[in-house]
């Protein structure tokens, strides 16, 4: 009895002193009325940048943080339209292989080493070489002059509308290749920022390049390494961290509370659920679009993404200007998916095998509530979770799969987003083939007038929104949470944060 | 009755996780893959005493399906560790010297492996799945009943009612199955109620971490899985699984230890 007591007495204890030591760092960050404005920011990151070397890494990670400390030629606004970079200006030729760019006057690396056209050259020769995960994107800029310091002229191998786009991605940021061996742990751009300290696991540390022509607001940022979600948000809400990034389901703590302010915007991605072509049910229209009858989209993105998300009905994300409104062609109607059903022959019911990539626990979870719904009009899915590297190699490279729920990231150009629906294309893991598509895209590449391409982008949307190779979802919200008082936090359409813009207010 | 404290509450348990699992085969509350994606993560209600889950599912229903693999794979792959236990063990203690340094290496070997380590081993070889489960938890249980078997059968080799066996001709087979063997039962039960009670928690691990039983079916593993991604919004969805799994792992352990108290420590005595 009396250890009862004494268990009981000593949890009351710990209970006490958890609930008394939360109130005071919430009131300890916000001090003296009179300060003077926050110029420090701290931001989280879930996965420490495997090296600070834009040019040889592809993770997303990496790119937000390079893209603070180097510049490309251009970039982007939040709509994608393209922007003054390190390229003050630039020009296409009448035959649109010749682009010339002109410089900013007196660039230069935070080393002192003057950024000319000749260090332009270098940067992109290095982006090309072997080594480079980007290099056979780039393969197409045939020569590369510079005619004076502030000049760099490319020339294409065969024309490619899209190669403007491909200037403005963080991976084509310009580096001193003079120092090309350690940029990986010493970065040296032209960007806003430069590297203050890199604890690897711990935390990152920028601050300010005082030679940067532009307004750059924040002092110093820095990134704290922070795995977990759940330390991220308690981390958030004592105030030691400006800005997270939340999913669905966490927004609610957050909404209606004016210490917070809650961003959100279209990630500028897609999800779907892709159908192999080449399975015999599935080559049929009638089965496709009853698949498609079948499920309540709306549903399905309140439950796995809590509504954060905006339905579409084509291959084509909200945010990009080309993006036409399909999401309600095939508006949910199971009993129409019955009767499309029993005339393709499926009355009796059909057997599909669903691979869900289980890292993404989004995806395992749509797949889920797919397969439950689909249930209901007489489709059995198989479930199978696999590792994403089976997925790589079963699913998207060889293609044995009948249906799958994933992820697509957005680009620039539509090309890049919709060239995997010509039947050559090694990425075209549906097994789609299409004429029409075939020509129209191959149409895009050749066709220099911005109206004409933009007709050709809307017809593509239209085929495939009514010919569904997949069971198009959504365009995901990205929603971030920043504390009271900051302002120019934007999100882009690749997956950059250009932090020279944020400020404090107070 | 203050001796064998443990083995009434243990049993206790054991009978109403065996309870769960008899009264799911004929009844369950509600369809337990049926989702309902109006009605989640609701708290306890009349329709759903336990709440639903993320996809509106009732979570007693799949708490109750869950115990039938619980149980089969728990009581299934310590079978299977006991029988193979038994044979190599046997045959180790009654083998000539070579042969049983070579079988109690290898078990040495399998010994030093960390267990979940093996079974995880074991379900990346031979896929994923209820069956492959029972397997692979049932070789992670060789190599301790192997040993217990093996240490016992020294034992007894040397005590007079084995000599006097042979002596009238009984074969080394035919001492370990009849003569030594019902000395070794109490022992043996203990050891495997004490596994199934590890089993469970081994088949549950295997499932949080996505090797074991998979979605959309039932496993108590799985269910904490999936509750963890919501532990800050929705704390209560880890309650029910988690409490089984403890009443299910606890119950076995009580009750080998109760069977210990009484079968073993008083039959040695």
């Amino acid at each position: 009895m009396k250890k009862l007591i004494c268990f009981g007495l000593s949890l009351l204890i710990l209970v006490m002193s958890a609930c008394s030591a939360q109130p005071t760092p919430s009131s300890d960050p916000a001090g003296p009325s009179a300060a003077p404005v926050k110029n420090e920011l701290i931001m989280a990151m879930s996965v420490d940048p495997d090296g600070l070397d834009p040019q040889r890494t592809t993770a997303a990670s990496t790119f937000q943080i390079t893209n603070n400390l180097y510049e490309p030629l251009l970039k982007v606004t939040t709509d994608g339209t393209l922007k003054a970079g390190l390229a003050e200006s630039w020009t296409v030729s009448e035959d649109g292989m010749t682009l010339t760019f002109t410089l900013r006057g007196n660039a230069q690396f935070s080393n002192g080493n003057p950024c000319d056209s000749a260090a332009v050259i270098a940067s992109f020769e290095r982006l090309k070489a072997e080594g480079s995960p980007r290099a056979a994107d780039y393969a197409n800029l045939m020569t590369m002059e510079a005619p004076d310091a502030k000049t760099v002229v490319f020339t294409t191998e065969t024309l490619d509308v899209a190669i403007l786009s491909t200037f403005a991605y963080p991976w084509a940021a310009i580096v001193d290749v003079t120092v090309a061996d350690t940029l990986k742990n010493q970065p040296v751009g032209t960007g806003a920022y430069t590297l203050k300290e890199w604890v690897p696991q711990q935390s990152l540390t920028l601050v300010k390049n005082e030679n940067y022509p532009e307004t750059v607001n924040l002092e110093t940022i820095q990134f704290k390494m922070m795995p977990d979600a759940a330390s991220q948000i308690s981390a958030f809400q004592n105030g030691e961290l400006d800005i997270i990034s939340v999913s669905g389901d966490q927004v609610a703590a957050f909404e209606n509370n004016p210490a917070y302010t809650v961003v959100q915007a279209p990630a500028n991605s897609l999800q779907l659920m892709a159908m192999n072509l080449s399975h015999e049910a599935l080559s049929d229209l009638r089965v496709r679009q009853a698949i498609n009858y079948a499920v309540d989209k709306d549903a399905l993105i309140d439950t796995v993404w809590w509504g954060y998300g905006e339905k579409i009905g084509s291959h084509y994300p909200t945010v990009l200007k080309e993006y036409v409104d399909h999401s309600e062609d095939y508006s949910y109607d199971p009993e129409m998916a019955k009767s499309l059903l029993k005339e393709a022959g499926y009355e009796n019911g059909l057997t599909l095998n669903l691979v869900l990539p289980k890292n993404y626990t989004a995806y395992v979870n749509a797949g889920q509530v797919i397969a439950d719904q689909l249930e209901a009009v007489g489709i059995h899915c198989e479930i199978s979770i696999v590792e994403w590297a089976s997925w790589l190699s079963d699913v998207y490279n060889g293609r044995q799969y009948d249906l799958t729920v994933v992820g697509h990231t957005g680009r620039l150009d539509p090309y890049v987003l919709l060239a995997r629906y010509q039947s050559a294309s090694s990425e075209n893991y549906f097994n789609y083939n299409n004429p029409e598509v075939d020509q129209l895209l191959s149409d895009y590449k050749a066709e220099g007038r911005e109206a004409q391409r933009t007709e050709i982008v809307k017809r593509v949307e239209e085929i495939l929104a009514e010919e569904v190779p997949a069971l198009y979802i959504q365009d995901p919200i990205s929603i971030y949470v920043l504390q009271k008082g900051i302002e120019g936090f934007a999100t882009y359409p690749i997956d950059i944060y250009e932090m020279k813009d944020v400020r404090f207010t107070q | 009755m203050k001796k064998h404290s443990s083995l009434l509450p243990g049993l206790l348990l054991v009978a109403l996780i065996l309870a769960m699992c008899l009264i799911s085969f004929f009844w369950l509350p509600m369809d337990p893959n049926k989702m309902d994606t109006a009605n989640r993560f609701a708290l306890p209600t009349f329709s759903h005493w336990l709440g639903t889950d993320q996809f509106g599912r009732d979570v007693l229903s799949r708490v109750m399906i869950a115990s039938r693999s619980a149980l089969l794979v728990g009581l299934g792959s310590v079978s299977v560790g006991t029988a193979a236990g038994l044979l190599l063990g046997s045959l180790a203690a009654m083998a000539g010297p070579r042969l049983q340094a070579l079988i109690m290496r290898i078990i040495d070997g399998f010994m030093a492996f960390p267990g979940i380590l093996l079974a995880m081993m074991l379900v990346a070889v031979l896929g994923k799945g209820l069956i492959n489960s029972v397997i692979a938890i049932g070789i992670f249980m060789i190599p301790s009943f192997s040993r217990l078997v093996y240490s016992m059968i020294l034992e007894n080799k040397t005590r007079l009612y084995v000599k006097a066996a042979r002596s009238y001709g009984c074969r080394s087979g035919q001492i370990v199955i009849s003569h030594i063997f019902p000395d070794m039962l109490p022992r043996l039960i203990t050891q495997f109620s004490s596994a199934v009670g590890g089993a469970i928690l081994t088949e549950s691990s295997l499932s949080f971490l996505g090797l074991g039983i998979q979605p959309p079916s039932a496993s108590w593993g799985l269910m904490l899985s999936e509750a963890r991604q919501f532990v800050l919004s929705y704390p209560f969805l880890a309650v029910a699984p988690g409490a089984v799994l403890l009443v299910a792992a606890l119950g076995f352990n009580l009750v080998g230890d109760g069977l210990n108290d009484r079968l073993v420590k008083r039959g040695s005595r």
